[in-house]
C-alpha cells in the first residue's frame, strides 16, 4: 500500500477545488507591483468632513503630551489594522489583510493590501512597509499586543527589511481601558464606536468568522463574506481616527482645566489615568470635583496622599489628613510628626488613638490587622526614641 | 549497625538467606582521574576546585574533549558519577567567554529543571559570571518571560515547553536561535517508545529552526545505561554521535540480592506477597539505623510500605515520595533525604531519575522496575563513597519477576535493554509535520524525515485536506488551530475519556485513554484510582465522560474483550520448520464484550454483566507466528488450544523483557485460525495507533524472547501451569512440556538470526 492510500486510511474528508477569483478586480482591486512580485490594493478616499475633520495638519498635541510622545499632526499617522488567519497567537498566523489609513491632500484614505495567495506575502510586506515609512507614528486599536507582534513576524519569517520598528506606536485601547474600565463592560471597539461615537454598524461580520472565510477563498476562490471582511477592515480603521480625535479633545479639556465640561461619572478613573502622567493635573481635578471623589476609593485617598506629598504641599496634606481621619491618614499623621518634625509624643499619641478607635475606622477585619501590627512597630520605636 | 555490619548480619541470617536467590558482589573501584584542561576559566575551576573537585574524573574529562573537537556527545556512565559536570563545564567555559552565547537546557522533568538552576544559580554567585540561567515552563511568570527570551544565556526548560511554547513562537526567540551554541539533553533514556518518537520529531523541529537563524548548536547528552545509548541517541537527533562512557568515577563494593518471597501453594504457585516481604526487609534496616530507599511501581503501593514502615519503625523517619505531592512538600524531603535527616524513603520511580538526594545505604526494588536501565538506576541510590552498599531486588510473583529471580544471570550479566523508537510513525510523524508547517512553511522539496518521498506526500496529503495550501513553492499553514495545543508529547491518542464524580462534576477522578476505556470503565465496572474504589455508574461514549462515585466493594471487575485482526501488509517473513514468522501492518478492531465480578483474596467469580460500546479501530505493526499444520494434527483439539493459549502468555509476558517497552505497549493474541494466515496464529502487535517498533524488535529477536519463554516455564515450580509462568488457566497435565518443545524449536531455528542485532 502506498503512503497516500494509507492516509486515506487514516484521515477520511474531501477537498474542494479553487476557481478563479476575478470577483477581486470586480470589487476595485488594483494589482501593484513591488520587487517581490505583485499583489492586490483595495483604494478608497473619504472627504475628511466626514470624520468631522477641518484641517489635517491639526496636531494632537493633547493626547501626545498625556502620553509622553512627541507632538504630530493627524497627517502624520498611519492608522493600522490587520485580518488574520487565527485569533491566537503563534508564527502559523499570516496577516492575509493589512488596512493602512492615511491623510493625504484634503481626503483620508483606505488602502488595504490584500494576500491572494500566501505566496505573495513578500510583496505584501515590502509595500506595507513602503508606506508605513511615509509616516511618523502608528495609530493602532490593541495593536501593541496584537498587531503589532504578529506583522513583526511576518517580516522576520520571511526575511523582509523595512518595517519601521522605532517608529512610535499608539494604542487607542490603552486610554478606552483606563478610562471607562468599569463603566461600560467592554471596551471592544464595536462597543466604544456605539457607545461613544454613535456609530452603529450593520451587516458587520462576526471576528470569528474572519479565519474561516480567507480559508474558503483559499479553497474555492470565492466567499461571498470577503466584501463584508474588507468593510469590516475599512470601518475599523475610520473608527480609530473618530476615537483618537475624541480622546485628543478629551485630554483637551483636561489639559486646560475644563473639568466642567467632562462627565463627573469619569472623574475617578480619569483621575488614576492622570495620577502618573500628569500630577499636577490630577491634584487639580480632585480638587475641582471635592474630597467626597476620595470616599470609599482607598487607593485614589492613598495616591491623591502622595501626590500631595511629592509636590511639596505639606500643610494641604496636613489640612486633608485631619479632616479625613481613617487608619491610613493616621499614619500619615504620626510618619510627619515622627520625621519630619520629630515630635515623638504627638506621632505616639496618633498611633495610640488609632489602634483604640481601628474598629470604628474600619469594618475590614484584615486591613484592621495590618493597621494595628504597623501602629505597634512604630509605637516600640518612638518609645525608644523617646527614651 | 553500619552497612557493612548489616550485610555480614543478613549473611549469617538464615530466614533472609533461605529467600536469596543470588547474591552478587561487584568489587570496589578506584577513581580515574584527569587534570583539567588548560584553557577553562580560572573562576569556573576554582568553585569546582572549593568544592573539592581537585581532579576531573576520566569521562568528565573525555566529554570535554570531545565537545571541543564538535563532536555531539552522549555520557553513559552510572547514577552519581557527575554526569552534570559533563556539560555544564564545556558550557560555562564557552560561555564565560562568549557572553551572546545561548544553550537550551531539555530535563523530561519541571523537578529535574529546577534542580539544575540552582546548581547554575551558585555556580554563578561564586564565580561573579554574568550568564544569565532561567527555567521556562509552565509555572514561569508571564512578567519575566520577556527578559528570559531576551537576555536568557541559558535556558532550561522541559520537551512539552518547547515544543508547545517556544517553537510556535520562534520570532520572539531570535536572540536564542540565531547565538544557540549548545543544546544539552539530559536522561536521554527516558526518550523511548511514544515519548522518544515524539522527542525525534521535536528536534526536527528544533534543527529546522535552528537553521533558519543560522545556527547549528552542538548536542550534548546524558543517558542511564542502556544496550544502543549511540543507536538511540542518533536516532533521537539524526546526527553522528560519540559515546563517552569511560567512567572514571570511584565505587564501593556492592551488593546485589534478589529476595524470592517464599512459596505459599506450590501447586498454584502462589508466593507471599512481595509488598509485606520488602516491608519487612526494610524494617530490618531503617531499625538498624541504614538509610534506605524503596522502590515501588505503584503509587498505592508506596502508601501502603511507607505506612508499614512508619509503623514498624517508632522514632525514625520514614517518608513517601511519589506524583501528586506537592512541588514544596517534594523540596523537603529531598533536603531531608540531603541532610541525612530522613532515614527512609518510600518511592515511585519519580526518584529514579536524577534529582539530587545524596547517596543512602541500601535500595530495595519492589518487583523488578521494567527493564535493567531502571534496576540499575534504583540501585545506583545506594552507594557512598569509601563504603559499601546493598541493593535488594523482591520478586513478585509475576513471570516476568519468577523468570529473573531463576535467571538472575540476566540482570547481572546481560547487557540492560534497548531503547526503541520510531519517529517516523505516520501519526506521531504527521502531528509534528503539522506543527513545523505552522511554525515556518515548508519549501516543496524540504525534508522533515530523511525520505524525501515521506515529507512531500505528506504535505501534499495536508494540502489535499485543506490544512496547509501551496503557494509559490511553499506549503502554508491555513488553519486557525495552534496544533502544538492538540498534541501531546507523551501519548499518541488525543482522545481521553475524563472521569467525574456523578453527583459532581466539577471533581475530576482521572483521566484515561480511549482504547482503554471499554474495558476500564465501563457501566458498572470499578476502577481503582489512588487506593480507592470507584463505581462507573454511566459511561457516555459520545462525551468522552464516565460518571462514578466512591465504593467500598469486595470484589473488581474484569473485561474481556474480542479482538479481530486484519493483516493489510506483510513487509517480511522468515519460514521456520513448524512455524512461519512475519512482520507487517495490521487493522486491529476490538470490542469489550462482557465483564467478570472477581472477589478479592479468592478470586472467586461471583458475577457477571453484559459492556455495550461500539467497536474501537486502531491501525499498528505486528509481527505473528503462524503454525504449520504438522504442529496441530500432534495436538488433540482442546490441548492445541491451551497450548497456544500458554505460549501465548508466556510471550506476553517475556516480550517486554527484551524489548524495553512497558507491560501496556503490547497486545498478544491467539487466533484458532486467522483469515489471513489460514493456520493457529499468535499476533503480538504495538497497542500504539501505528506502531513504535516494539513488534519489529519482537520480529527480529523472537528466538531469544523464545529462549528465555522457555526457561521460564522450566524453572516455574508449578505443576500445571501458574500466574508465574503459562497462565493459571490450563486444567490438563502436559502442557507446559508441549509449550517448552514448541519454543525450544522456535528458539533453535531463529537464533541465528538474532544474534547479530543484540550485539
Amino acid at each position: 500500500m502506498n503512503l497516500k492510500d494509507k492516509l486515506n486510511i487514516y484521515y477520511t474528508d474531501t477537498g474542494k477545488s479553487v476557481t478563479d477569483s476575478s470577483w477581486i478586480h470586480e470589487a476595485g482591486g488594483k494589482t501593484i507591483t513591488t520587487p517581490f512580485g505583485q499583489t492586490i490594493t483595495f483604494v478608497q478616499h473619504y472627504p475628511i468632513s466626514s470624520l468631522h475633520i477641518d484641517d489635517i495638519n491639526t496636531d494632537i498635541a493633547a493626547y501626545c503630551a498625556m502620553h509622553r510622545m512627541e507632538t504630530v499632526t493627524l497627517d502624520q499617522c498611519v492608522f493600522f489594522d490587520i485580518e488574520t488567519t487565527s485569533l491566537s497567537s503563534g508564527t502559523g498566523n499570516y496577516a492575509f489583510l493589512i488596512g493602512l489609513g492615511y491623510f493625504s491632500g484634503n481626503r483620508f484614505t483606505v488602502e488595504q493590501i490584500f494576500m491572494r495567495q500566501y505566496g505573495e506575502e513578500p510583496a505584501v510586506l515590502f509595500h506595507c512597509a513602503q508606506q508605513l515609512n511615509k509616516f511618523k507614528t502608528i495609530v493602532t486599536f490593541n495593536g501593541k499586543t496584537f498587531d503589532i507582534p504578529i506583522i513583526k513576524t511576518r517580516y522576520r519569517i520571511n526575511r523582509i527589511q523595512g518595517f519601521p520598528v522605532s517608529m512610535p506606536i499608539i494604542d487607542l485601547l490603552k486610554p478606552a481601558r483606563s478610562i471607562f474600565k468599569s463603566i461600560y463592560t467592554s471596551c471592544s471597539l464595536k462597543s466604544l464606536e456605539e457607545l461613544l461615537l454613535g456609530i452603529y454598524r450593520t451587516d458587520d461580520i462576526p471576528g470569528y468568522q474572519i479565519p474561516d472565510v480567507y480559508f474558503t477563498f483559499q479553497q474555492t476562490g470565492y466567499d461571498p463574506r470577503l466584501t463584508a471582511v474588507i468593510e469590516h477592515n475599512r470601518i475599523d480603521i475610520t473608527s480609530m481616527v473618530l476615537l483618537l480625535v475624541f480622546f485628543n479633545s478629551l485630554y483637551e479639556l483636561i489639559h486646560t482645566k475644563q473639568f466642567d465640561q467632562v462627565p463627573t461619572h469619569l472623574y475617578k478613573n480619569i483621575a488614576k489615568h492622570l495620577y502618573s502622567r500628569n500630577i499636577q493635573l490630577f491634584i487639580e481635578l480632585i480638587e475641582y470635583a471635592g474630597h467626597a471623589l476620595l470616599d470609599n476609593d482607598h487607593s485614589l485617598f492613598k495616591k491623591y496622599s502622595t501626590a500631595l506629598k511629592r509636590l511639596g504641599h505639606v500643610e494641604q496634606a496636613l489640612i486633608f489628613w485631619e479632616k479625613n481621619i481613617n487608619l491610613f491618614s493616621l499614619e500619615e499623621l504620626a510618619k510627619h510628626y515622627e520625621h519630619r518634625v520629630k515630635d515623638y509624643h504627638k506621632a505616639l499619641s496618633y498611633c495610640n488613638w488609632a489602634i483604640a478607635h481601628s474598629k470604628k475606622l474600619s469594618d475590614n477585619q484584615k486591613l484592621i490587622e495590618h493597621y494595628t501590627a504597623r501602629f505597634t512597630h512604630r509605637i516600640n520605636r518612638l518609645s525608644k526614641k523617646i527614651q | 549497625m553500619t552497612i557493612e555490619q548489616l550485610i555480614e548480619y543478613l549473611k549469617n541470617y538464615e530466614p533472609f538467606m533461605k529467600q536469596v536467590a543470588a547474591w552478587y558482589t561487584v568489587p570496589a573501584r578506584q577513581a580515574v582521574y584527569a587534570p583539567y584542561p588548560d584553557e577553562i576559566d580560572e573562576r569556573i575551576r576554582n568553585v569546582y576546585v572549593q568544592r573539592g573537585i581537585e581532579n576531573l574524573y576520566s569521562h568528565q574529562r573525555s566529554a570535554y574533549d570531545a565537545v571541543q573537537r564538535k563532536e555531539n556527545i552522549v555520557v553513559v556512565t552510572p547514577t552519581a558519577s557527575g554526569k552534570t559536570l559533563c556539560y555544564n563545564l564545556p558550557v560555562l567555559n564557552f560561555m564565560a567567554r562568549h557572553p551572546d552565547a545561548r544553550a537550551l537546557y531539555l530535563f523530561p522533568t519541571k523537578a529535574l529543571s529546577q534542580d539544575q538552576l540552582s546548581e547554575l544559580q551558585e555556580i554563578m554567585k561564586i564565580t561573579g559570571l554574568s550568564i544569565k540561567t532561567y527555567t521556562f515552563d509552565g509555572d514561569t511568570p508571564q512578567s519575566a518571560r520577556k527578559a528570559i527570551r531576551t537576555a536568557g544565556n541559558i535556558v532550561i526548560t522541559n520537551p512539552d515547553m518547547l515544543h508547545s511554547g517556544i517553537l510556535p513562537h520562534h520570532t520572539i526567540w531570535v536572540k536564542l536561535f540565531e547565538n544557540l551554541q549548545y543544546v544539552v539533553v539530559d536522561e536521554i533514556h527516558t526518550y523511548k517508545g511514544v515519548f522518544g518518537s515524539h522527542f525525534a520529531n521535536l528536534m526536527r523541529r528544533l534543527k529546522r529552526i535552528c537553521s533558519f537563524y543560522g545556527s547549528h548548536p552542538q548536542f550534548i547528552c546524558c543517558s542511564a545505561t542502556i544496550a544502543n545509548p549511540q543507536e538511540l541517541a542518533e536516532k533521537l537527533f539524526e546526527m553522528p554521535f560519540t559515546v563517552i562512557d569511560n567512567n572514571g568515577a570511584p565505587r564501593g563494593k556492592k551488593h546485589f540480592v534478589i529476595y524470592n518471597p517464599p512459596v505459599v501453594d506450590q501447586a498454584l504457585g502462589i508466593r507471599a506477597s512481595a509488598v509485606k516481604e520488602a516491608a519487612k526487609v526494610g524494617a530490618l534496616c531503617v531499625k538498624n539505623n541504614i538509610s534506605t530507599i524503596v522502590f515501588c511501581r505503584s503509587r498505592l503501593r508506596v502508601e501502603i510500605i511507607a505506612t508499614y514502615l512508619k509503623e514498624q519503625c517508632k522514632g525514625f523517619f520514614v517518608a513517601a515520595y511519589r506524583g501528586g505531592y506537592l512541588p514544596n512538600e517534594r523540596r523537603s524531603i529531598e533536603k531531608g533525604l540531603r541532610e541525612k535527616k530522613i532515614n527512609a524513603v518510600v518511592s515511585t520511580n519519580a526518584l529514579e531519575l536524577g534529582i539530587d538526594i545524596g547517596m543512602l545505604d541500601c535500595s530495595i526494588s519492589v518487583g523488578y522496575p521494567g527493564s535493567i536501565a531502571s534496576l540499575q538506576q534504583q540501585s545506583g541510590r545506594a552507594g557512598r563513597r569509601g563504603t559499601d552498599s546493598l541493593a535488594i531486588m523482591v520478586a513478585t510473583s509475576s513471570p516476568l519477576d519468577q523468570y529473573i529471580a531463576n535467571n538472575p544471570h540476566f540482570v547481572f550479566e546481560n547487557n540492560p535493554e534497548m531503547a526503541n523508537i520510531n519517529p517516523d510513525n505516520l501519526l506521531i510523524l504527521m502531528d509534528h509535520i503539522k506543527c513545523a508547517a505552522f511554525e515556518i512553511p515548508f519549501g516543496i522539496d524540504e525534508l522533515f524525515t530523511p525520505h524525501h518521498s515521506t515529507t512531500r506526500e505528506m504535505l501534499e496529503y495536508l494540502a489535499q485536506k485543506n490544512i496547509l495550501k501551496e503557494s509559490a513553492g511553499k506549503f502554508h499553514w491555513m488553519s486557525d488551530i495552534y496544533p502544538a495545543n492538540d498534541i501531546s508529547l507523551r501519548s499518541a491518542s488525543h482522545d481521553n475519556v475524563v472521569i467525574v464524580h456523578k453527583d459532581n462534576h466539577a471533581q475530576v477522578i482521572g483521566e484515561i485513554d480511549l482504547p482503554s476505556a471499554p474495558t476500564m470503565i465501563h457501566d458498572d465496572a470499578i476502577y481503582l484510582h489512588q487506593g480507592q474504589q470507584y463505581y462507573i455508574d454511566k459511561l457516555d461514549w459520545e462525551r468522552r465522560i464516565a460518571y462514578c462515585h466512591e465504593v467500598e466493594s469486595d470484589y473488581y471487575t474484569d473485561a474481556e474483550e474480542k479482538t479481530d485482526i486484519h493483516v493489510l501488509e506483510e513487509f517480511e517473513s522468515k519460514p521456520l520448520s513448524i512455524a512461519t514468522l512475519c512482520l507487517g501492518e495490521v487493522n486491529v478492531r476490538t470490542k469489550a464484550i462482557m465483564f467478570k465480578k472477581i472477589k478479592f483474596g479468592t478470586h472467586e467469580n461471583v458475577g457477571w454483566g453484559k459492556i455495550n460500546l461500539p467497536e474501537l479501530e486502531m491501525h499498528s505493526t505486528a509481527m505473528w507466528c503462524s503454525f504449520s499444520d504438522e504442529v496441530i494434527n500432534s495436538m488433540e483439539r482442546e490441548e492445541a488450544g491451551e497450548v497456544f493459549l500458554g505460549l501465548s502468555y508466556i510471550l506476553r509476558n517475556i516480550a517486554p523483557l527484551y524489548t524495553l517497552s512497558d507491560y501496556a505497549d503490547i497486545r498478544v493474541v491467539f487466533e484458532n485460525r486467522s483469515h489471513f494466515t489460514n493456520q493457529p496464529t499468535i499476533f503480538i502487535y504495538d497497542a500504539i495507533p501505528g506502531g513504535v517498533g516494539i513488534s519489529e524488535r519482537v520480529y527480529h529477536i523472537f528466538g531469544l524472547i523464545a529462549q528465555a519463554s522457555q526457561e521460564a516455564i522450566a524453572a516455574c515450580t508449578c505443576t500445571h501451569g501458574c500466574p508465574a509462568c503459562i497462565g493459571p488457566m490450563t486444567t490438563r497435565e502436559g502442557i507446559k512440556a508441549k509449550v517448552i518443545a514448541l519454543l525450544k524449536n522456535l528458539h533453535h531455528e531463529s537464533e541465528g538470526q538474532t544474534q547479530h542485532i543484540l550485539h
